[in-house]
């Protein structure tokens, strides 16, 4: 490849027509919006943050090289910049969770009951509440876990992909992801469980 | 096998990635423990439904903010494939 002609431009991992600054922002600005929304909790920030990546994408599309997919290449840079936002965020809030593992009693039994959950069938649509539940359960991880389980999860990474997007190993993202998702039920089982005739 | 040591262990469980025995022993603990059948159930009901909320599409003022300033930033001179002339 002639990089004085493609130095402009990136090569998506299919070999087709190289992406314009244009493409990038109809393309992709949707997949980085919803990656920060996640990770951030906040529509505001996502937006920033969305701007601040594709800005960066469009400056730097001369000079990804393809070492890593793009999509791949995207989600650390979105990634990276959703970090730095909140870095950068003065007032953030620490939302102090409690270890899930500490309900249970010396024993290693459950400490409190476990009950059955009454959930939407997954033919149908998520209604609205149930979506406003898990987004607020997601928002209140801890920023090490959400991320994570954001990148699991919700966009549904590989786990060797997160690792290198997080630059972790692949069994710490294991532990952090599973970790996570013991909180996000602790969170939802309030709302999901059947009441106790 | 405890309970605690089962949670500690569903991450692998509900991918298959146990152990044979380790896993003989879980599906023998739940079996005998309906708490941790249910635990395990919701376990899994937490992944589907992360799995399946709706994509957040970018807002519309956002893109064609986005685009403005794309346009705005963009050299005089256009090569014929549309995209930006090395500085």
């Amino acid at each position: 490849m002639d990089d004085k002609e493609h130095s402009s431009s990136a090569v998506p991992p299919d070999g087709r027509l190289p992406l314009t600054p244009e493409q990038v922002c109809r393309d992709y600005s949707g997949q980085v919006y919803h990656l920060a929304r996640r990770m951030l909790g906040s529509d505001a920030d996502a937006e920033d943050v969305t701007q601040d990546v594709l800005l960066q994408m469009v400056r730097k599309l001369g000079t990804f090289r393809g070492e890593s997919s793009f999509p791949t290449w995207l989600h650390r840079v979105t990634v990276n910049m959703a970090q730095a936002h909140r870095r950068k965020r003065a007032a953030q809030e620490e939302h102090r969770t409690r270890d899930p593992l500490e309900s249970f009693l010396d024993n290693g039994a459950h400490g409190a009951p476990v009950r059955q959950w009454s959930t939407p069938p997954d033919e149908e649509a998520m209604d609205a509440e149930t979506q406003q539940l898990i987004e607020e359960a997601i928002r209140r991880l801890p920023v090490a876990y959400r991320d994570i389980f954001v990148l699991a999860d919700v966009e549904q990474l590989p786990n060797a992909e997160i690792a290198s997007i997080m630059g972790l190993s692949i069994s710490t993202v294991k532990s952090r992801l599973h970790r996570a998702r013991l909180m996000m039920r602790d969170a939802l089982a309030p709302h999901f469980e059947e009441i106790a005739p | 096998m405890t309970c605690r040591e089962l949670v500690e262990l569903l991450f692998d469980y509900v991918v298959n990635e146990l152990p044979p025995t380790e896993r003989q022993e879980m599906e023998q603990h739940l079996c005998l423990c309906p708490s941790c059948m249910v635990y395990a159930e919701t376990y899994r009901t937490v992944v589907r439904l992360s799995r399946r909320l709706p994509r957040q599409a970018a807002p519309t003022a956002l893109v064609e903010r986005l685009q403005a300033a794309l346009r705005a930033g963009e050299p005089r001179q256009q090569p014929p494939s549309g995209g930006m002339v090395p500085g």
